[in-house]
């Protein structure tokens, strides 16, 4: 199906009006339900936090296991080079199969052949294996 | 009046304006009877009724709770960090609804003959998939915000939890996605649905994709058997355990509208979207040939192809169809297996998903360029790959962790 008109920002309104309709909505349900039609008490122990009725020992926000934070870093760098992939896939798919109803945007490509494409990412994989490779012999991913 | 209503709906803002109406109401109406469809369903597996007591078999129950919930004593204990633990469940809502934007749920229309054709989509951007990503990856802030607003030991651990669960397996998901994206070589949604139309579903082409994709939207909607967040043996009710009503409420909202939106992805990707059948067209096209059962192939291009607003509304409906399967087998899947232990679950995504995942993309890259990425032979790759990792898991055994690996060993016990 031909998809001629250039995109622009104009494609995205609706999505604008969804935030807001969303923002809107969520924001009047709590309204509605947290300010009328109740009464609220306050008590010492109504108010304490629920931890299964034992008396609380101190702070929720305590140190916690550091390979929380080492997933996390993990996702940064995988996250990020899979972000770089999606518009490589697209790319590489028109350098091979070519007569696109898009093919125009991707002239400027056309000096390139599809091993080139196909090479360039290996390359780039194969550095995201090292990391990987790396993480796995450290055992952050639990054992 | 009706004359300026003809003409804004004759622009395709003023449709998706239309479709966006519908799919709001849709999903928010959808969710307060997908709970009652998911207890009877637990029934249905547990061999009991479910509820049954408000209106007939239980169809005003969600009534009844919504009242409930709206009335109840909205509880914010001392300790919380008051504007955090009341933003947390605003933004599961609000997440959870902003997939449905780039759903293409009956592909083109017009409204007369020789009028424009119009998407039936909430919007149609170029950067489709990629937006996908982008809002689904934002739902992790929900519950991580809620868990450490709520200043408690459960409801921390239990954000914690998730926050490190979401990370880990939204890699093997974009992995599947970029498997998707090297088949079609498109990144918008409705541009892989026709690309499928044309030849064949990629849930046919690509099974083991598709499984993979399934199990990482299971785990990223925080659903059994990934819901450790909210694991009650250990956490309580994990980072809700300090919300009450309509607060608590907004968290399940958003966990069904995100199971709602993430099945609708699942659909344009692997499921042909709008299309009522695989092959519709060839099959279609053969049926004509056959005398009595022309009317059938007839029907069937139409539903897939004509523009005309029937068509696309019976479009629409095979696609909502299609949702409702998924969601079903959502649910299934909760009430059979059990829940993972968190080593376990880490150990799948990283160890076992994301090089199945490379494995995969890898294989759909050298098809591209082989210049037959739709073909037979992603099957064929699945198929080989499947083997190799069931050889894998069976050769590398059981791994012991953590406690067991201090264990005594014991005679002839391995």
């Amino acid at each position: 199906m031909p998809t001629t008109e250039v995109d622009s920002l104009h494609a995205y309104a609706p999505i604008i009006v969804l935030v807001v309709l969303m923002v809107v909505s969520a924001g009047a349900i709590l309204l509605l339900t947290h300010f009328p039609m109740k009464w609220k008490r306050h008590g010492p122990v109504k108010d304490s936090t629920y931890e299964s009725g034992m008396e609380t020992i101190g702070d929720a926000r305590r140190r916690f296991n550091i390979r929380f934070y080492l997933v996390a870093m993990l996702f940064l760098l995988f996250d990020v080079e899979l972000i770089f992939m999606y518009p490589w896939a697209v790319v590489f798919h028109r350098s091979v199969t070519g007569s696109d109803e898009v093919a125009a945007a991707a002239v400027s490509m056309s000096d390139y052949s599809p091993t080139f494409f196909l090479g360039e990412m290996a390359v780039f994989l194969g550095i995201l294996l090292i990391g990987y490779a790396y993480a796995w012999r450290k055992k952050i991913f639990m054992g | 009046m009706i004359d300026w209503l003809k003409e804004i709906l004759a622009s395709q803002f003023g449709l998706s304006m239309l479709v966006m109406l519908l799919a709001v109401g849709g999903v928010m109406g959808a969710a307060a009877w997908l709970i009652l469809f998911e207890r009877k369903v637990a029934a249905w597996t547990q061999d009991r009724y479910g509820p049954n007591r408000v209106g007939p078999r239980g169809l005003f129950q969600p009534i009844a709770d919504g009242l409930k919930l709206f009335l109840k004593e909205d509880i914010i204990p001392g300790k919380v960090d008051r504007a955090l633990f009341i933003f947390a469940p605003c933004i599961a809502l609000i997440i959870g609804m902003l997939g449905v934007a780039i759903v293409p749920f009956g592909g083109v229309m017009r409204w007369s003959d020789g009028g424009p054709l119009l998407k039936v989509q909430v919007a149609s951007i170029d950067i489709g998939l990629l937006y996908v990503v982008a809002v689904g990856s934002l739902g992790v802030y929900s519950v991580v915000l809620g868990g450490w607003a709520s200043n408690n030991k459960y409801a921390t651990y239990g954000g914690m939890r998730a926050a490190a669960q979401m990370l880990s397996y939204e890699v093997p998901l974009g992995l599947c996605l970029l498997v998707c994206i090297l088949s079609t070589g498109q990144l918008r949604l409705e541009g892989m649905v026709e690309r499928q139309i044309q030849s064949c579903w990629l849930g046919i082409l690509q099974p083991l994709v598709f499984v993979l994709f399934f199990t990482t939207a299971l785990a990223e909607a925080n659903r059994a058997p990934f819901d450790l967040a909210e694991c009650e043996q250990e956490l309580v009710g994990g980072f809700h355990t300090e919300y009450s009503a309509m607060k608590w409420a907004l968290f399940f909202f958003g966990e069904y509208a995100h199971m709602v939106s993430t099945s609708a992805v699942m659909v344009a990707l692997f499921l042909g979207g709008w299309e009522p059948i695989p092959f519709s067209l060839k099959i279609g096209g053969w049926l004509e040939s056959v005398s009595p059962l022309a009317w059938l192939g007839a029907m069937l291009k139409w539903i897939t192809l004509d523009p005309s607003p029937w068509a696309a509304l019976v479009r629409g409906g095979v696609y909502v169809g299609k949702v409702g399967c998924l969601i079903f087998c959502y649910m299934w899947v909760r009430w059979t297996l059990p829940r993972f232990r968190f080593d376990q679950l880490m150990r799948l995504a990283w160890k076992a998903m994301v090089p199945t995942g490379m494995a995969l993309a890898v294989w759909a890259g050298f098809l591209v360029y082989w210049g037959r990425p739709m073909s037979a032979w992603a099957l064929a790759g699945n198929g080989i790959l499947l083997l190799l990792c069931g050889m894998i898991s069976v050769a590398s055994g059981r791994p012991t962790t953590g406690r067991q690996d201090s264990l005594p060993k014991v005679e002839g016990v391995s």
